[in-house]
């Protein structure tokens, strides 16, 4: 037997993650509210900073890498602890991981609010914090490893298994879906165009979910769970089987998000095929997890802990089941687009996230503290508040997503559709809207009232910043027990290979998911008529990129006669190759807009004016925000030029030296869109004496009307009427 | 379904038959080792977080 050493637990950098989680739940959820009424009433959209477009993502970025991200380390940082026997590796490196990934989350919280963001959903922060998070996260990883290796128990016990698993993946995810090419500072643009980017961008989104939402929690219940009912996870073998598969599966599925769309079928049918197969490790893990609580169903009744933990499986459990329904593609054709998609990602987010998060503080801040739970009654009603609060967002969001999902298909007996006035489904949706924000606000005071709660509970005691401990050293030479010593030590002595086989069982999925679409050129059939944007309206769409506009319009139509009847002409792949970023959006708040400049829905520059200005003014009980500044603020074209040789390095086929000519293309079109602006009786907008505050010939207003304006031209019988760039024009008359 | 998508591109029935296999044999081998495995390590692995985990102060 080795000798007993002693030494301590760091509980400081776990209080210090707790603190974290518990603020930015809080501020990421207050966000979360906003924007639910902003949909009840836009005038809650306050200034060109607060609209819903561009604090959307700041909402989702909160609750995912604030709330959720520091709450995971929290978890890990005490766990993995205690479960190797050893202090963390290094308390400078803890700190260095906590101090960063703060600052990471306040740049975010500046400069999404600002308009800086990439657009790529869940990915939206631009490179230079892009540059950080991949420091911080190797941090983070240097430190996991480093305690590993100092450990004093040899078993690495499952939850650290799903801990090294999300380290590896969330790694790979986040370098591949953030190759970008910088522009300035704040600006970049995707590598990959169109068919490809949103392929790439929807295998990190989803496995985003698979790899920050699901394993890191897997992990960290088969620690608090058992911790809490004091009795072992049901089934050990069962948390080995399920997590390998599970993170073989999950890597496939992320295609599900882009059913019917231009992307080439079989990979299409491929992410259907292992989403279905996914229901079977997840609720491996679920009922594991359900069954762990076998004859401890007592307890669940007087421990809001336990309580928290059955509702938050069950969600896990729902939330699993529906995914791989709604990857089918006859479900998927009524849900995408709606609320249906925001319903369910939210009984995952508050139920299975939140509700472990909160059974996980609750645990701890007691133990931390040396003290008993302030008030457990309190976290009694903290559950129900919870509760209700799930119940009261998810049933009208799915209402709201069913009843959208079918109006969009509802034809007349005379083959027109019933509801061919977008508008007309959305109105529907506002008292819906209403309750869901209710839903929210009695989950938001449930949080209140647990910050509360702990903080009360922390100021009944005092932290045990270092906890004393003791364990024997591990022994150098491995002995193994029983039959099967080989495997054992295989695992058990080689803790750097759980990574790279974790990393090589991911890496199976990406290759010959991405692969093929990136080599094979069948994959994406050119279209000789497809352009590339004029400078105007490459400014144009970074404007619509900068305000968000793809958080609520689409750019994408899918196959259906409802769409086409309602749209125009299906997407193809061909018609997004230069399209850096790829901008499909993934929800319709308002109409698709990938045929706005063509066909029935086009309309004068006017009337995008008078839209732009106030959309009630020409679409009566429309929620979108009012963007009254882009008619004041001069469009900055000081990287114009340099936007075009970025584009010219991603592909795009700019002549050489357009770059030096763009700003007078740019400012010949512009002056087209102002003089027929003008001619319609627009001069601009005025201050209060008169004055145009800018001349309309030099607004951000006349960049983003080219860029809707294009939408949909290329391949419609208006492709004559494109502007012609300097050397289209030189081509054309010889 | 899978046949439309076999005919698109060239190859994909390689990758498709190949990675359905490797998932296949990996989820086996997982499997037989599960059956195989010293009961006494599962009964070890499953308690190490109720092991009393060393604290001294309390």
């Amino acid at each position: 037997m080795s000798q007993v050493e002693k030494f301590n637990y760091d509980n400081r950098i776990v209080r210090n993650f707790i603190i974290a989680t518990v603020v930015f739940g809080i501020v990421g959820m207050t966000v979360g509210l906003l924007i639910a009424f902003q949909l009840v009433t836009p005038n809650l959209n306050l200034t060109q900073y607060g609209t819903f477009g561009r604090i959307r993502p700041l909402h989702t970025n909160a609750v995912i890498f604030a709330f959720v991200g520091n709450a995971i380390f929290a978890g890990v940082y005490y766990s993995l602890q205690r479960l190797l026997k050893t202090r963390m590796f290094s308390d400078v490196l803890s700190n260095i991981h906590f101090w960063g990934w703060q600052l990471i989350i306040l740049a975010a919280a500046i400069t999404l609010p600002l308009g800086i963001t990439t657009s790529k959903e869940y990915a939206e922060l631009e490179w230079p914090i892009d540059i950080g998070i991949t420091l911080i996260w190797v941090v983070f990883g240097i430190n996991m490893f480093g305690t590993i290796f100092k450990r004093r128990e040899r078993h690495l016990y499952v939850a650290i298994w799903f801990y090294i698993a999300t380290f590896v993946t969330v790694a790979v995810l986040h370098i591949v879906n953030s190759f970008e090419l910088p522009v300035t500072l704040f600006k970049s643009y995707s590598w990959y165009a169109g068919v490809q980017d949103a392929l790439v961008q929807w295998w990190y989104g989803h496995n985003a979910v698979a790899f920050f939402l699901t394993t890191p929690f897997l992990g960290l219940m088969y620690y608090f769970l058992p911790k809490m009912a004091n009795r072992p996870v049901y089934s050990y073998k069962l948390s080995i089987l399920h997590f390998w598969a599970l993170i073989f599966i999950y890597i496939w599925a992320g295609p599900h998000h882009l059913l019917y769309s231009s992307l080439p079928d079989w990979a299409q049918s491929l992410g259907v095929v292992f989403s279905i197969m996914l229901i079977a490790p997840s609720w491996g893990g679920m009922l594991n997890g359900l069954l762990t609580l076998r004859g401890a169903w007592d307890k669940v009744r007087e421990d809001p802990l336990l309580k928290f933990m059955v509702v938050g499986i069950t969600a896990y459990g729902m939330a699993t089941f529906e995914g791989p329904m709604l990857s089918l593609k006859n479900v998927n054709a009524i849900a995408h687009f709606t609320d249906w998609i925001v319903a369910h990602v939210h009984v995952g987010a508050l139920g299975w996230n939140g509700f472990l998060v909160f059974a996980m503080l609750y645990y701890l801040i007691p133990k931390m503290y040396g003290t008993k739970l302030h008030s457990v009654k309190m976290a009694s009603t903290h559950f129900w508040l919870g509760t209700l609060g799930i119940l009261f967002y998810a049933v009208p969001m799915y209402w709201n997503g069913f009843t959208q999902g079918m109006m969009w298909t509802y034809f007349t007996p005379d083959g027109r559709l019933e509801f061919p006035n977008f508008l007309s489904t959305v109105t529907q949706l506002i008292p819906m809207y209403a309750v869901r924000g209710i839903g929210g606000a009695l989950y938001l005071s449930g949080v209140f009232l647990m910050a509360y709660n702990l903080v009360k509970t922390a100021k009944s005691g005092k932290l045990i910043a270092n906890e004393a401990a003791e364990a024997p050293a591990l022994e150098k030479v491995f002995v193994p027990h029983g039959s099967d010593g080989y495997w054992h030590r295989w695992v058990e002595r080689k803790p750097m290979q759980m990574l790279f086989w974790s990393l090589v069982v991911i890496l199976i999925g990406t290759v010959i998911e991405l692969v093929p679409t990136f080599l094979v050129k069948s994959n994406v059939p050119t279209i000789a008529s497809v352009k590339p944007y004029t400078p105007l309206e490459l400014e144009g769409r970074d404007l619509y990129i900068r305000e968000g506009c793809n958080n609520c319009h689409s750019q994408l139509i899918r196959p259906f006669r409802s769409e086409t009847e309602r749209y125009g002409d299906y997407s193809k792949s061909g018609e997004y190759v230069y399209d850096h970023p790829f901008l499909w959006g993934s929800k319709r708040t308002g109409p698709d807009l990938h045929r706005e400049g063509v066909g029935s829905l086009k309309k004068g520059h006017d009337w995008h004016y008078s839209h732009l200005m106030d959309p009630q003014s020409t679409s009566t009980g429309s929620i979108m925000p009012k963007y009254n500044w882009l008619a004041e603020q001069a469009l900055n074209t000081t990287n114009t030029a340099g936007k075009i040789n970025a584009m010219r390095k991603l592909g795009v086929p700019y002549p050489e030296g357009y770059d030096k000519v763009a700003l007078a293309d740019l400012q010949k079109q512009a002056d087209e869109i102002a003089e027929s602006l003008n001619k319609s009786g627009i001069a601009g907008e005025a201050d209060d004496n008169g004055t145009i505050i800018t001349p309309l010939n030099k607004t951000e207003m006349v960049a983003i009307i080219a860029y809707l304006q294009r939408l949909g031209k290329d391949v419609s019988p208006d492709a004559s009427q494109n502007f012609q760039m300097s050397f289209q024009r030189q081509t054309s008359q010889k | 379904m899978f046949k439309q998508f076999l005919k698109v591109v060239e190859g994909a029935d390689f990758y498709m038959v190949t990675s359905f296999l490797i998932f296949l044999v990996f989820f086996i081998a997982v499997t037989i080792w599960l059956l195989r495995v010293d009961k006494d390590y599962i009964e070890r692995s499953k308690r190490v977080p109720l092991n009393d985990d060393g604290t001294i102060n309390r």
